[in-house]
């Protein structure tokens, strides 16, 4: 049982798309696949950033024209480069007659992963954004760039928004491969239903559904096409207002609890939780476990090895019948320092992290109790946090938690892991 | 007949190097072969300085004109003439002199048996065994303690073995130092430092730990420990050094600290060289102690997130430096 990690459509994996026998039953009848291809390849371009110095590619993916004046989304993990270091690369867009046209990026919506840009009008043929969501099982279409082999046309089938999600998705059933980042995938009618944005793999890929495309271009309109002056910045107020929404009433009122060892701990704050639980009794191992996990499917694209809004919660249970306690708590001990989610990230983007431990009292229980704060160097006023406690004083018995939340701002961390371990309480 | 006063040449740190018996007066020190103490130093004068009787039969030195001048040992003053006294010290070109007359008091005789240098107690043989057993038997219960994974008998046997081998060879080579050196092993008294050492090292971590784990706020604590395990190594060397060899103990503490702050700085600069942030884990105190929560000092979890606002305080300053560079 692992979470599901859809990976974005920049990595390198090949497997040939292959078309599903669905049966359609007429209205609105579907049209030919061939038919679909002939009218709007050419509005989707190809989307390239490139190494400002050599001029070489960093990072392709793909767009589509919203309008008449040049304007065009993709994702915002294709240019999201560009974003960070405006003054290492560029962006240009190959169009359906092969010219490359230098684009610029207008604005983001980070927690979406859509990015709106700029190029020269050419009377460029545009998409129309549907309204609405389609019934599930219509058949789909989405355009993009696959690889380096050129405009691509992949079947594949709508099947609703995914469940347990914060951030909406649309589940396309096709198979979406690296290169179709922010390429459209369109309904009968030419419509764009979703972007490509991402894919687990086996034909389950998602897109953006097309109500935050229209938000992103309705906000563009507003602003009279201007582009942000700090795009960074903007990042980074988009990042801390998501979270302070989403964490505003985390582990508030009623929330679901599991016992662990006698101990009350907090389980599926949220419905967009996934919460698994594993017991590990090996007749080798001198000790037995139990964990409990709760994660989200959530996260918010930054950067190849940083995500923010991974939001994850974790209780550990550990007992031995033939340790003594000496020996019990120096694995204790081990388990305690090792159980730390690796939230990615390089010196470059964000600072060591810090951490105050203290032996803390809470639900009847005696706890060494950890919290952990690093700051991002570059999105101001956004933090990862990491809260842990150990139960201490039960010989060879012990719970542990964790809590992990990551571009997140302070107050909210620290509101959040005030609430998560007020709930912990031990029934002897 | 017995000599009327010594002439004694002094090394740097004003050690004897050696002595002559003036028997007669006047007696004339200088480089010349017809002086009565000849002194081979190119800036001292064939004739430099006199040893005399005075009017009133006091002995006196006078210098005889000589090229360089005689000093006092502080170098600050030039004699002409002096009054002996009870000895003097003097300084005649780059040699150092002290001249005493032969009715000089000497210091009193100490009082003790036939004195023998030995090494007590680590000289009977059962001493250096069981030290040695005991270190190798902490190591065994250290390592059975920390790993519960493996926890045969035999494998805690194993390292304790281990462990007693090690220190046997460790104290083998100072003894065969000690043997070149000082024609005595001492082979028992340099196991007694080694296991006592190993012994005392393997205690220091748990110790530390178990402040780390009831003291989470105490400032420092690893800087303490690593002084007080450098301060283990000096006395390990200290102590091999003044059983191998007969110099002064100032002079082996010095050349102890000497060799082990060396080798500590060679060590921080290594550990510098390789640091390259957290890479994303953080660092924290996760000491645990199988301790009875009543006898573990705790807070409030008020308390507790009362200090965030300071860890946020350095989180952000760390930033801000990063964006400074």
């Amino acid at each position: 049982m692992i979470p599901l990690r859809a990976a974005l459509l920049l990595a390198v994996a090949a497997f040939a798309p292959r078309g599903l026998a669905a049966q359609e039953e007429a209205a609105p009848r579907t049209p030919e696949t061939t038919e679909i291809f002939r009218r709007y390849a050419a509005r989707v371009p190809k989307v390239q950033v490139l190494e400002a110095g050599t001029g070489a590619k960093a990072v392709t993916g793909s767009g589509f024209f919203v309008d008449a004046q040049g304007h065009l989304v993709t994702n915002y993990h294709v240019v999201s480069r560009l974003v960070a270091h405006p003054e290492r690369y560029r962006a240009e867009i190959l169009d359906s007659a092969g010219t490359a046209r230098a684009v610029r990026v207008l604005r983001v919506d980070v927690v979406h992963d859509l990015a709106l840009l700029a190029t020269a009008p050419a009377g460029d043929a545009v998409l129309a954004v549907a309204r609405g969501l389609p019934p599930q099982g219509r058949r789909l279409y989405a355009l993009g760039h696959p690889y380096e082999l050129g405009i691509t046309i992949v079947e594949g089938t709508y099947n609703g928004l995914m469940r347990h999600a914060l951030t909406p998705r649309i589940h396309f059933t096709g198979s979406l491969n690296p290169g179709m980042s922010g390429g459209p995938t369109l309904d009968g009618q030419g419509r764009v239903v979703g972007v490509n944005v991402s894919t687990a793999g086996d034909q389950v890929s998602f897109l953006v559904p097309a109500q935050a495309v229209s938000a992103l271009l309705d906000a563009g309109a507003a602003d009279a096409w201007r582009a942000v002056p700090d795009l960074l910045g903007d990042v980074a107020r988009q990042l801390r207002a998501y979270s302070d929404a989403y964490l505003d009433s985390m582990f508030v009122g009623d929330v679901p609890s599991t016992t662990l060892g006698g101990v009350e701990l907090p389980t599926r704050a949220a419905p967009f939780f996934n919460c698994w639980a594993d017991a590990d009794r090996d007749p080798d191992t001198p000790y037995e476990s139990v964990q409990h996990l709760c994660t989200t499917d959530d996260e918010v694209y930054l950067s190849e090895d940083l995500w923010a809004g991974v939001l994850e919660f974790g209780h550990t249970y550990y007992a031995s019948a033939t340790l003594d306690p000496i020996r019990f708590y120096a694995l204790y001990q081990d388990e305690f320092a090792g159980d730390v989610q690796w939230l990615g990230g390089s010196d470059e983007d964000l600072t060591d992290f810090r951490c105050r431990t203290r032996n803390v009292r809470q639900g009847g229980a005696t706890w060494r109790t950890v919290y952990c704060l690093r700051a991002y160097k570059r999105l101001p006023g956004l933090y990862d946090a990491i809260f842990k406690a150990a139960q201490l004083g039960r010989g060879n018995v012990g719970v542990m938690t964790r809590l992990s939340l990551s571009g997140v701002t302070a107050a909210s961390a620290e509101r959040t892991a005030r609430r998560y371990f007020a709930r912990i309480r031990w029934h002897r | 007949m017995a000599p009327l006063a010594w002439v004694e040449v002094l090394d740097r740190r004003g050690h004897v190097r050696h002595r002559q018996r003036v028997d007669a007066l006047p007696a004339v020190i200088g480089r010349a072969y017809s002086a009565d103490v000849v002194l081979d130093d190119p800036w001292v004068s064939p004739a430099h300085l006199g040893l005399e009787r005075d009017d009133q039969g006091v002995l006196v030195v006078r210098d005889l004109a000589s090229e360089n001048g005689t000093w006092d040992a502080a170098r600050t003053a030039r004699l002409t003439h002096a009054p002996l006294g009870d000895g003097l010290t003097l300084r005649l070109g780059g040699t150092q002199l002290r001249i005493i007359p032969a009715a000089a008091r000497v210091a009193a005789t100490l009082v003790g048996g036939p004195v023998v240098e030995t090494d007590g107690w680590a000289e009977r043989p059962w001493v250096p065994a069981l030290l040695a057993l005991a270190a190798g038997a902490l190591w065994g219960i250290n390592d059975l303690l920390g790993d519960p994974e493996r926890h045969t008998a035999s494998a805690t046997a194993g390292s304790a073995l281990t462990m007693v081998a090690v220190l046997l060879l460790w104290a083998g080579l100072w003894a065969l130092v000690t043997r070149v050196v000082t024609h005595r092993a001492r082979f028992g008294a340099h196991l007694v430092v080694a296991s006592v050492v190993a012994a005392l090292s393997l205690l220091l971590p748990p110790m530390s730990e178990l402040i780390l784990f009831l003291a989470p706020a105490a400032p420092a604590l690893d800087a303490l420990a690593g002084l007080l395990g450098a301060a283990l190594a000096v006395g390990l060397l200290y102590r091999h050094l003044r059983l191998a060899t007969t110099a002064a103990r100032p002079r082996l503490l010095a050349i102890s600290a000497g060799v082990i702050l060396g080798l500590a700085l060679i060590g921080v600069l290594a550990e510098n060289d390789g640091h390259h942030g957290d890479g994303g884990s953080p660092d924290f105190n996760a000491q645990l102690k199988p301790l009875r929560a009543t006898l573990v000092p705790s807070q409030d979890t008020t308390a507790f997130w009362d200090g965030i606002p300071t860890l946020q305080g350095s989180v952000d300053s760390l930033a801000t430096a990063d964006q400074d560079e």
